[in-house]
């Protein structure tokens, strides 16, 4: 038996995988699996695209850590941000780094 | 005017200049690979030559040129010539096998009894010959040498022919040199060639780096050479690199002195690598160092690659990663090509695959990532080369190809750590697990033909997580940490840091919901007792051994779930032949209480244990022998399920005790033969509960099918060729019985023939392929066309001149994976046409028989065709069936209408008639109908033209139904004004229904001529009526004004307008038509007037 636990965020969907079989042994667990999916990410995403010069400590840019941003044009000011995805790029005249950075507001 | 420039050898097929050709006999050939030109013979039959074709000595003769070639001796038999350059007075163009008898001049190379010399030759104005000798500096007769050479050493030689003196000037890169005396020339018909033309005893092989042709007679002029295809360092070539968005930084200026009159002095060259210091510059003849530095940052990383430091070999790399990305990835572009070709990739051996890697260290030394090297793919534009080379971080290890597929069921209890930690410890892949660990019963993990990062990826995310690799290669499995309250930054960075930056936001709205599917909770209904059926697996292996577990979950009536219970005092007989066994209703639960008391229902004695349960799980057997009378059983027991499989595999124990409402037994695969093993469980008077479990033969892999011919006509055959291959390639053993069946796929319901026979079995076939085989790109790798697999390789001949070349048999040694053979033995050259045998094992062969004409069921004919030619450019055919129904009934149900549009536009030419024939093949029509014509729906579209004729045909009733509609439309012309002599202006103009399109025929008309206030009853022209055709004539026309016109017509509302008379006006009887439309707009009924 396959159970299909399907969460919707509102205008969207997000399905989640299919389980297989008792990984989720009764529709409780099924739901509540799915409010946690739900409240964790119930969320408006802002998605910043940063590019620059590789910097000094530059290994340090991973994803799943964070940096602190001052952009006035997008509206940042000390801003704390995911770093979601990392694209660098060398050429022999140096490297850059491209940065994908999210914050998460709350809705409600 | 050139034609070669250091460029590369597109022979033999490619883009050749203008008058260049090549000529080969018997095994010769002349092929490029890379940038250099090879000519090969092999044999004194054997011939290859370049040779002028169009363009002869005689065309720049006059202007003087310069021949350089740099070249390589490769093999040439002893007394053997090969022409390095060679003119001849001739009066055709040289070809092979025909001598160089009136040869002018030429640079050749000659083997003399073992020493390969090179030799310059001349014919004088009065036809002896000379050839240099380079020991005594001097013309001498007979065969003299230059200078020695060697085999497979580089070496230039040069010749200058000087129209003025009609002398040549001959030199070599070993400084010597040497001119003519005035050449023999008695006509201007002069070819030049190279190579071996000699088919009588020469043969030999030469490399050609160049072959650089200048004309001097354009010294003095300023020319910028293209020389875009060559890869050649120091070849002309020059760029200038707008970079103006650098402010004043990029002014370039440079003042040239091309015009005098030095070799060389006339090409200035710079590479482009701006950024690079030290750059090559080629000025006045040699090349200098120069420093042009761009914008260069401090932060240059550096690229290992096995170990190796080849940053210097790169145009530019790249690392791309995400939180959605299992495996970093890695690309890099290569622009040294000799490095790009010694790279190894796609090894796809776990064992190996490591000494493949890509490492990137910053500019402080921290590495970025270690990346597997999978792919590289190269190209060539322009006189640019790059090679792209592609991998992913070590996590890749987890995934396909570097991982196999998992088929497990974990049956014992474990926790998702150990499983992923488990897994990814077999790649030596260290696991970061930042998500709250859980249990994993026993049986509730399945691996379900998957890699091992599948089955990660669902442990990860059904707790919500993502799966990532960090740069130190480890397995991210973590969630997504959004929130940065309290988050230390790794680093504060401000728009002064940053080039760019843009901003996207996603906004969710709504409300949320979660809805979950594939699961019930409750599973009775109705009040009867019910039972589901799941497997562990979804797949097995049909090796006798591989089994899985089938369990039933029951309900009882009362939606209670059934359990062992204590039954007590069950009154029961012991056997008759047999006074020690009794039996009792209900399966005794021998792992629980089982048998607890019997006693005698007279006198309540106990009968003494042990009480024995046998087999059946039912029968107790005792010690002591009971009575023939009643005895009460209390025991522990309950219902049964009783398991059970068609086919394939089998089930035991098929009776099992249902306990805690759940009943499991144990399916295992059956040996050799796969298919589906339905497997069914029964329980109480609940409906059968099935469930399909694949069984896979081993012994199949993949099955391939062809059908030739692809098409078939009524009452045709058509062969099915089925290959079989095992999972690993392999071809399937003979024996095998693949089953066939055919399905309705065609969009008339109907018959779809048989596949005759509906079982065959593999065996081994032979298949030879005659033909070219499709494009190779190297000269020892092939691959058939054909795609079933090959399993034994028989020859491998090539195809010389149109005949099979016998003299190699390619196979010897060879290879082959799939339908791709590698030659142990190379071939002359790429793309060679061959003709291969080989043997394709696994191999089975049915017909398919398409029924003929008369085996047509009722529903799939028809009985009524019906044309149509648009009125608006469209015509199209109905066909209608079935036979028997009302023709006029269009409508729906099985009675359908089949449209065959041909949509067209289809108007008359100008002055000419037009016509369209449409084809169109539809499945049938029914012997014994003919098709029903109707003409009386077409809509002749007047103002067009009109229909002159059409219909419907139908063709032969063996072979597919072709319905054709024929249209053929005359242009007709109305407006036809003509002047007389008087001025007095006749024509005529047509009156239509506006709706029908149809002439109106006894219409009055009445024209106010221009000026005039009242109609011309009574005047010049009385009262006109239209003809049956519609068209009304008049004479006495006002040339060149505007009359009003009105129209009357019972039934039509009066119509008042305006026409011009006349629209166009020639001499009478003119030859020309008019054709002119004018419509006009009136009430319902309608009509129209075309003038």
């Amino acid at each position: 038996m396959a159970i299909t636990v399907n969460c919707e965020y509102g205008d969207g969907s997000r399905p989640l995988d299919a389980v297989v079989d008792s990984l989720i042994i009764t529709e409780a667990d099924a739901i509540n699996r799915g409010y946690a999916e739900l409240n964790k990410a119930w969320k408006i995403i802002d998605t910043y695209t940063v590019t620059m010069p590789y910097p000094d400590d530059g290994y340090l840019l991973e994803v799943g850590s964070h940096i602190k941003l001052t952009c006035p044009e997008v509206g940042l000011v000390n801003q704390v941000l995911y770093i979601a995805g990392v694209s660098i790029s060398g050429k022999n005249t140096g490297t850059t780094i491209r940065l994908t950075l999210e914050k998460y507001e709350d809705f409600e | 005017m050139s034609f070669f420039l250091k460029e590369n050898f597109n022979l033999p097929s490619g883009a050749f200049q203008d008058g260049i050709n090549i000529d080969t006999a018997a095994n010769g050939s002349i092929y490029q690979d890379g940038t250099y030109g090879y000519v090969k013979t092999y044999a004194n039959a054997d011939a290859g030559m370049i040779v002028s074709n169009a363009l002869t000595i005689e065309e720049m003769a006059n202007g003087g040129f310069k021949v350089q070639i740099r070249y390589q001796l490769t093999s040439l038999p002893a007394s053997d010539w090969i022409h390095l350059f060679i003119v001849c007075q001739s009066a055709t163009v040289p070809e092979p096998g025909i001598a160089d008898t009136t040869r002018r001049f030429q640079i050749g190379l000659y083997n003399n009894a073992g020493t390969y010399t090179e030799r310059w030759l001349y014919k004088d104005s009065a036809g002896n010959e000379y050839s240099y000798n380079g020991t005594t500096n001097a013309w001498a007769a007979g065969g003299q040498t230059v200078r020695n050479i060697n085999l497979a050493t580089w070496y230039t030689a040069t010749l200058t022919y000087h129209p003025d003196s009609n002398t040549v000037g001959f030199a070599h890169d070993g400084s010597e040199s040497a001119t003519t005396g005035a050449l023999y020339r008695t006509s201007d018909d002069y070819y030049w060639h190279l190579g071996d033309n000699d088919t009588a005893s020469w043969y030999g092989q030469l490399l050609l780096d160049y072959i650089y042709v200048e004309d001097i007679s354009y010294r003095n002029r300023f020319t910028l050479r293209n020389s875009l295809t060559s890869a050649w360092r120091k070849s002309p070539f020059f760029t200038i690199i707008n970079n103006l968005t650098t402010r004043h930084r990029n002014s370039f200026t440079f003042k040239n002195n091309l015009l005098d009159y030095e070799p060389y002095r006339d090409r200035f060259t710079l590479l482009n690598n701006i950024g690079v210091p030290g750059q090559l510059v080629y000025l006045d003849g040699s090349w200098q160092n120069l420093n042009i530095l761009g914008k260069q940052l401090t932060n240059k990383a550096t690229v290992l690659i096995n170990g190796d430091d080849v940053s210097d070999k790169l145009v530019d790399w790249s690392i791309d990663y995400d939180d959605q990305m299992v495996a970093m990835t890695v690309s890099i572009t290569i622009k040294d090509r000799a490095f790009a070709e010694s790279i190894k990739t796609k090894n796809y051996d776990d064992s190996t695959f490591d000494d493949a890697t890509i490492e990137i260290i910053d500019h402080e030394g921290y590495s970025l990532g270690l990346f597997l090297i999978e792919d590289k793919s190269d190209e060539m534009e322009s006189e640019s080369y790059a090679c792209a080379l592609t991998g992913r971080s070590v996590t890749a290890l987890l995934d396909i190809p570097f991982s196999g597929k998992l088929q497990d069921l974990y049956d014992e209890a474990t926790t998702k750590i150990a499983v992923v930690g488990d897994l990814a410890g077999e790649k030596s892949i260290s696991v970061l697990w930042g998500i709250p660990d859980s249990v994993l019963p026993a049986g509730a993990l399945t691996c379900d033909d998957e890699p091992p990062i599948s089955v990660i990826m669902k442990l990860v995310e059904a707790g919500g997580g993502l799966v990532y690799t960090d740069r130190e290669n480890n397995l991210v499995c973590a969630y997504k940490d959004y929130e940065t309250t309290g988050k230390t930054p790794i680093m504060s960075l401000t728009s002064d840091d940053v080039v760019s930056v843009s901003r996207s936001r996603t906004v969710p709205g709504g409300e949320n919901s979660i809805s979950v599917s594939g699961y019930e909770d409750v599973a009775v209904t109705g009040g009867w007792a019910t039972v589901t059926l799941a497997s562990s697996k979804s797949k097995l292996k049909s090796n006798g051994y591989d089994s899985c577990i089938l369990t039933a979950r029951c309900w009882n009536e009362d939606n209670s779930i059934p359990d062992v219970e204590l039954i007590e005092e069950e009154e029961r007989t012991p056997a008759r032949n047999d006074h020690y066994e009794i039996s009792v209703s209900s399966m005794i639960d021998t792992e629980g209480g089982g048998v607890v008391e019997i006693k005698k229902k007279s006198d309540s004695s106990v009968v003494a244990g042990p009480y024995e349960i046998l087999d059946d799980n039912r029968t107790i057997r005792i010690t002591t022998a009971m009575d023939d009378t009643d005895y009460l059983v209390t025991y522990w027991g309950g219902e049964t399920v009783t398991f059970g499989v068609e086919n394939y595999a089998d089930v035991s124990p098929r009776e099992v005790l249902v306990k805690d409402g759940k009943a499991q037994t144990t399916l295992r695969a059956s040996a050799g033969g796969g298919g589906w093993a339905v497997c069914s469980a029964d329980f109480l008077d609940a409906q059968t509960a099935k469930v399909n479990v694949q069984i896979s033969d081993p012994r199949v892999g993949s099955i391939k099918m062809s059908a030739d011919p692809s098409t078939v006509n009524v009452g045709g055959t058509s062969t099915i060729k089925i290959a079989v291959v095992d999972s690993q390639g392999y071809a399937a053993p003979n024996g095998l019985v693949v089953e066939l069946s055919v399905s309705d796929q065609y969009d008339v319901a109907g018959y779809t023939g048989n596949i005759d026979p509906e079982q065959v079995t593999t065996t081994t076939e032979d298949i030879t392929d005659g033909s070219l085989e499709s494009p190779t790109y190297s000269t020892n790798e092939v691959t058939v066309t054909t795609e079933f697999p090959i399993t034994a390789l028989t020859s491998v001949y090539r195809i010389d001149g149109g005949a099979v070349y016998t003299g190699t048999n390619y196979a010897t040694d060879a290879t082959f994976d799939g339908n791709t053979i590698t030659l142990a033995t190379p071939l002359p050259y790429p793309d060679t046409p061959l003709v291969i045998e080989y043997t394709s094992a696994g191999m089975a062969t049915a017909e398919y028989i398409y029924p003929s004409s008369n085996d047509f069921p009722l529903e799939g004919r028809f009985n009524h065709v019906r044309g149509f030619c648009g009125e608006y450019g469209s015509c199209r055919v109905e066909i209608r069936g079935p036979q028997g129904n009302n023709s006029e009934d269009q409508g729906s149900g099985s009675n359908q209408i089949y449209l065959i549009g041909f949509a067209d536009t289809f108007t008359p030419n100008g002055n000419s008639n037009g016509q369209k024939r449409y084809t169109k093949e539809i499945h049938w029509i029914a012997n014994n109908v003919e098709p029903d014509v109707k003409t009386n729906q077409a809509i002749v579209h007047i103002e067009k033209g009109a229909i002159a004729g059409w219909g419907v045909t139908k063709f032969s009733n063996s072979g597919p139904t072709l319905v054709e509609l024929f249209v053929q439309a005359n242009t007709i012309f109305y407006s036809y004004d003509s002047q007389d002599t008087f001025g007095n202006v006749s024509g005529k103009r047509l009156v239509i229904d506006e709706d029908t399109r149809q002439p109106i025929s006894n219409a009055v008309v009445n024209i106010a001529w221009s000026g005039e206030t009242t109609y011309t009853e009574a005047a010049d022209e009385g009262p006109l009526y239209t003809g049956a055709d519609g068209i009304f004539y008049f004479q006495k026309g006002k040339a060149g004004e505007t009359h009003t016109i009105k129209i009357t017509k019972s039934g039509y509302d009066d119509l008042t307008s305006t026409i011009t008379i006349p629209g166009d006006v020639y001499a009478a009887n003119a030859a020309t038509s008019v054709y002119d439309t004018c419509t006009f707009d009136i009430k319902v009924p309608v009509y129209n007037i075309i003038s």
